[in-house]
């Protein structure tokens, strides 16, 4: 603006004052985060993955459900992944229709791992937002309210935080998976209500602390000698200055869901397998680590291309969140 | 129109005691931390009253207490007519309208994820004082009141350097368009050459709102330059009341003498002339204040009656409160003992 | 001629490299000690003075830190050159310091005797028996009542002033001959400030131990000190005798800081303070570090940085011009109607531009 220059004057360093960009404390971290390679790489990942789980329709060469018997003459049981010769049984060698092979119903391994992609993103995402919506509403209570009726939380809370969490689930997949409740979705429903019942007292305790802590701040204070009402003070105030820990608590529940996924699908209760090939759900990475482990001697690909994608998948939810944590909050 | 009481603001016995409570389960309460222990003094209008003392002592939830902000303990504290540790609610916001305060530490006492527009307008429409773009129209108004540039109404806090904060903390202030305003250590956090220009500020702007101050401090030259007539705290209770020349030509508590003496001078030849008294020992815990003369274990000229009975704060003439038994002869009294 | 100066700084040049860029915190700074002298250094928060000083105990972290150029001559040696064996046999031992903040400069976890005795026995080579003795000797020097018994208390059982009682003791445990204290009482109460005070000046007086005194406060350095210099955007700007650069303050800096305090014994209606913000130290520019700020400056100030010279036997000055302090009242008045007015335009522009849209 040309009107800059009249307010500096004489003076150079004030006109840059004006011309400076605006700058939030979240344009910062963007800026912070974007600095951090291993966090933007894993983004980036992340994002492909998101479309691969969108996509998988499009993108997997066949249906991830039980081929049809002529489709089965060509695919072969166990057929081993494309670059592998089987000397002994040449009807099982590798060929680059089916690039990983194909399972024991004669499954296209890679397209069961593309749809795998779907259970993954899905089993990470909602059970964070179920987790984050419940801790947050009880920590923000419990910390703001205060007195008996944070106490009372606060008991209940730390009840949650110590049960045992995967015996909590073998209990509550071995009762309800056979109600309808516990086949909606594949049973997909019932993994994250109870996952999402057991981490929220963690996130509700970091919310809680969040709070404690703004509320002695001497904004809040400044807030309230204004006359700003309780529920502005709580929602404009101490809220937003608690998302930073929160956002880097949700970007740690995601990978921890998806094992949790995995492992009780690895154990036999987690998602149940569905032959329809309408399903959006097919299948999980964690049913085929639990088949590919029968199949190790036969087909090792099931086993060996679900555990790199889990754990690249965990990685790269993990590298983010440290990211994260480094960019929100400089000073640690 | 109706006499106005020449007091804006009058307290009598005011206390503020904090619980401690025990660890355990139970959180029993164990004893309480006595902050602020009978306070009663007025402030008078368009005047301003400097509070100073050590750290700890209680100036800081007196001004919260005034405020609301704590609830006092005990005591009454009447605003313009109004007995405010009655107020609750929606009364009591409007209160909030005519009573302000302004924070020592400029980077706490705004909040990190506002703009500056936004921090001095939440009050503006808050109290519905303007409605629609008047807000921002007059944001940039109380901006260029403090002194800032109005081109800053979409920065961030962080964006800032001390001084300027506790601008936009003083803005956010007048937003509201106060009589009353609690400065709480608003220059102690800032540079030497900084703290001159937010002083000058807040004369600046008492002559131009006809705003009342209580302004406590640390550094009693700062608030004998700013203030009319000073109180001086000592572990939770006033010792010393007075004009702000007679205190300083004429102190009669011994708290009030030691502290004036310690304080350094910009020049090295006064520097040179100067007989400081040094107090012994620290300044004992208000969790449990010694007996009577809160005072006795650090004074120099303590007789017995002190260490068993309070001595009452007591009128020696114009307005000079004092809160000690020797009070009339302390000066005296000091001097023999520098000797 | 009078002897050589047990400390010499020559040119020392610091930077730290950020993630902004590098910050020049200390530039071309040269000064000296005297032996049995107390050196006052002020200046405002940022301008260099811890800088300064952690650059002559070798305690700049590096990275990303570092000493890019200069020389500390201590007592003749060249510390820049010293490897970090050889400083560790000076610090703690030749020379000293005493930071500011009291509670975070003891080992919380151990005893204030163990501390203080550590350094007796590694660098006097005592037996721990005698550096129990010596550690009583010194809490009773510096004021500790009972000084066999509190050796045995932890950091915490002590109140900040005793802390920095503890501190100081620490600091002259090995009669060093330079003490360097930062701002050894900012975070204290003026009654314990005084007794602190009082407590370096008898033990000055005591032991003949040179220090260097750092502190933002000009009331300070009037009691405590014999020269001072005074520093601003990681330079010298000013350098006298203490009572000199009292009396007669040359450098608009310093006559600006003298006009921003009230003082207690003084009657002014108004302070006169110094407009504007200290400097970012990223950018290097060839203009007057204060030019920004300065009430007195002129064309060739934005393009010429002043070095220091000599206004006056023995006073040095890095100003451009002479200048003296009655001349700024008026300076200051006009400069301020200048920036109120610039305000007023900006406000009426901001305004203006807003209804039009
Ligand atoms: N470790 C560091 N990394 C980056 N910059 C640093 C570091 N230490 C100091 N600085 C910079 O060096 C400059 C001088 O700092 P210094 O601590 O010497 O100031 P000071 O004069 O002692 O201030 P104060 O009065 O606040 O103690 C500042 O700009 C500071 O930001
Ligand atoms: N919210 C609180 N809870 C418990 N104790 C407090 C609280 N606020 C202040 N105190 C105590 O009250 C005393 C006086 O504190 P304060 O008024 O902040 O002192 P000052 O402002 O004079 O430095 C101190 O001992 C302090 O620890
Ligand atoms: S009452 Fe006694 S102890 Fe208290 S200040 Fe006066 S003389 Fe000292
Ligand atoms: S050189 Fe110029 S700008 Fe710098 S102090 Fe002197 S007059 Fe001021
Ligand atoms: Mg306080
Ligand atoms: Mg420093």
């Amino acid at each position: 603006m040309a009107t800059a220059s009249n307010v500096a004057g004489t003076n150079p360093a004030q006109a840059q004052e004006f011309t400076r960009p605006v700058r939030s404390l979240w344009s910062d971290a963007w800026m912070r985060l974007r600095r951090n390679r291993l966090a933007m790489a894993s983004i980036i990942y992340l994002f492909l993955l998101a479309l691969v789980a969108i996509f998988a329709p499009v993108i997997a060469p066949h249906s991830p459900s039980r081929p049809t018997t002529t489709e089965l003459r060509e695919r072969g049981v166990y057929r081993q992944a494309a670059w592998v010769v089987d000397e002994k049984n040449p009807k099982r060698s590798g060929i680059w229709k089916f690039p990983l092979g194909t399972d024991s119903a004669g499954g296209d391994v890679l397209s069961r791992l593309i749809y795998g992609t779907r259970v993954s993103m899905v089993v990470g995402f909602i059970p964070m937002i179920f987790t984050l919506s419940i801790g947050i509403t009880i920590g923000l209570i419990s910390g703001f309210a205060g007195g008996k009726l944070d106490s009372l939380l606060m008991r209940f809370t730390d009840i949650i935080f110590s049960l045992p969490d995967i015996l909590f689930f073998i209990i509550v997949q071995t009762a309800f998976s056979q109600t309808a409740f516990g086949k909606t979705f594949n049973g997909l429903l019932l993994i994250f209500l109870s996952f999402s019942a057991v981490n929220w007292a963690s996130v509700s305790r970091l919310v809680r602390g969040q709070v404690l802590s703004l509320k002695e701040k001497e904004f809040v204070e400044a807030a309230e000698a204004v006359g700003v009402r309780r529920g502005s003070i709580l929602f404009r105030h101490i809220l937003p200055n608690t998302l930073a820990p929160i956002i880097v608590a949700g970007a740690f529940i995601v990978p921890s869901a998806i094992v949790t996924e995995a492992t009780l699908s690895f154990l036999g209760i987690g998602i149940q397998p569905d032959t329809n090939p309408n399903n959006p759900f097919p299948t999980s990475w964690g049913q085929m680590i639990l088949e590919g482990k029968s199949a190790i001697d036969s087909q090792p690909w099931i086993l060996i291309a679900s555990a790199i994608a889990i754990a690249s998948i965990t990685i790269a939810f993990v590298a983010l969140g440290d990211g994260l944590r480094d960019a929100l909050d400089p000073r640690q | 129109m109706a006499v106005q009481n020449e007091n804006l603001l009058d307290i009598n016995g005011l206390k503020m005691h904090f619980p401690v409570k025990s660890n355990g389960l139970l959180r029993r309460t164990v004893g309480a931390v006595k902050a602020v222990d009978g306070l009663s003094f007025s402030v008078k209008r368009g005047e301003t009253l400097g509070l100073v003392g050590e750290s700890g002592c209680g100036k800081s939830t007196t001004g919260r207490a005034i405020l609301q902000l704590h609830r006092p303990t005990a005591g009454t504290v009447n605003f313009d007519g109004k007995e405010l540790t009655k107020l609750n609610g929606e009364a009591m916001r409007q209160m909030r309208r005519k009573v302000q305060i302004i924070f020592q530490d400029p980077y706490a006492s705004l909040n990190p994820r506002m703009t500056v527009g936004d921090i001095v307008g939440e009050p503006i429409r808050v109290h519905n004082l303007r409605t629609g773009k008047e807000v921002r129209t007059r944001v940039e108004e109380l901006l260029r009141v403090v002194g800032l540039n109005p081109y800053f109404i979409n920065r961030y806090p962080h964006e800032f350097s001390g001084g300027q904060r506790q601008r936009i903390g003083i803005a956010r202030a007048l937003a509201v368009e106060p009589d009353f305003i609690v400065c709480d250590e608003p220059v102690s956090a800032l540079d030497v050459s900084i703290q001159a220009q937010i002083i000058n500020l807040l004369q600046d702007l008492q002559g131009q709102f006809g705003l009342t101050y209580l302004f406590i401090a640390h550094n009693l030259s700062v608030v004998k330059h700013i203030s009319d007539r000073v109180a001086v705290m000592y572990l939770g209770k006033m010792v010393e009341l007075a004009p702000s020349k007679q205190l300083y030509a004429n102190p009669m508590h011994p708290y009030t003498q030691a502290l004036l003496s310690a304080v350094p001078i910009p020049d090295p030849e006064v520097e040179k002339q100067r007989q400081r008294i040094i107090l012994q020992g620290d300044v004992p815990s208000p969790l449990n204040p010694p007996s009577g003369c809160h005072f006795h274990t650090r004074c120099p000229i303590v007789i017995d009656k002190c260490k068993v009975e309070d001595p009452p704060f007591q009128d020696y003439g114009g307005g000079h409160f004092v809160a000690c038994w020797r009070a009339t002869e302390s000066q005296e009294q000091m001097e023999k003992k520098l000797q | 001629m009078a002897e050589a100066p047990l400390l010499e700084v020559k040119n020392l040049q610091v930077q730290f490299k950020t993630a902004d860029g590098v910050v020049n915190a200390v530039n071309n700074v040269s000064f000296s000690v005297n032996r049995g002298e107390t050196l006052g250094i002020v200046g405002e928060s940022g301008s260099g003075k811890s800088v300064t000083s952690l650059s002559i105990m070798r305690l700049i972290p590096s990275p990303p830190g570092k000493i890019a150029g200069g020389q500390i001559l201590f007592d003749g040696d060249n510390l820049v050159d010293f490897s970090e064996s050889e400083m560790r046999k000076i610090r703690g031992n030749r020379i000293s310091m005493i930071f500011q903040d009291p509670m975070t400069s003891l080992n919380p976890v151990l005893r204030i005797g163990r501390q203080m005795t550590e350094s007796l026995q590694l660098h006097m080579g005592m037996t721990p028996k005698q550096a129990r003795n010596r550690a009583i000797d010194l809490l009773s020097m510096v004021g500790i009542p009972a000084p066999d018994k509190r050796l045995d208390d932890f950091p915490h059982q002590f109140s900040g002033g005793m802390r920095q009682r503890v501190m100081i003791a620490m600091g002259l445990a090995c009669n060093p001959e330079l003490l360097i204290a930062d701002e050894p009482t900012t975070a204290l109460d003026v009654t314990i400030q005084a007794q602190i005070l009082e407590l370096l000046n008898r033990l000055k007086n005591e032991t003949g131990t040179a220090i260097i005194f750092i502190t933002h406060d000009l009331g300070v350095v009037a009691g405590m000190t014999d020269r001072v210099i005074v520093m601003y955007a990681g330079r010298v700007v000013e350098q006298a005798s203490t009572n000199e650069l009292f009396r007669n303050p040359r450098m608009p800096y310093t006559i600006g800081l003298l006009d921003s305090i009230p003082r207690l014994d003084g009657i002014q209606t108004r302070l006169t303070p110094i407009p504007g913000l200290p400097p970012d130290l990223l950018e290097k520019t060839n203009r007057c570090p204060f030019a920004p700020r300065c009430d007195f400056v002129q064309e060739q100030c934005w393009i010429e940085t002043p070095s220091l010279r000599q206004v006056a036997p023995d006073h040095t000055a890095a100003c451009l011009f002479d200048i003296d302090r009655d001349q700024r009242q008026v300076m200051a008045e006009k400069k301020i109607a200048e920036e109120e007015a610039a305000l007023d335009a900006a406000l009426e522009d901001v305004l203006a531009h807003e209804q039009a849209s």
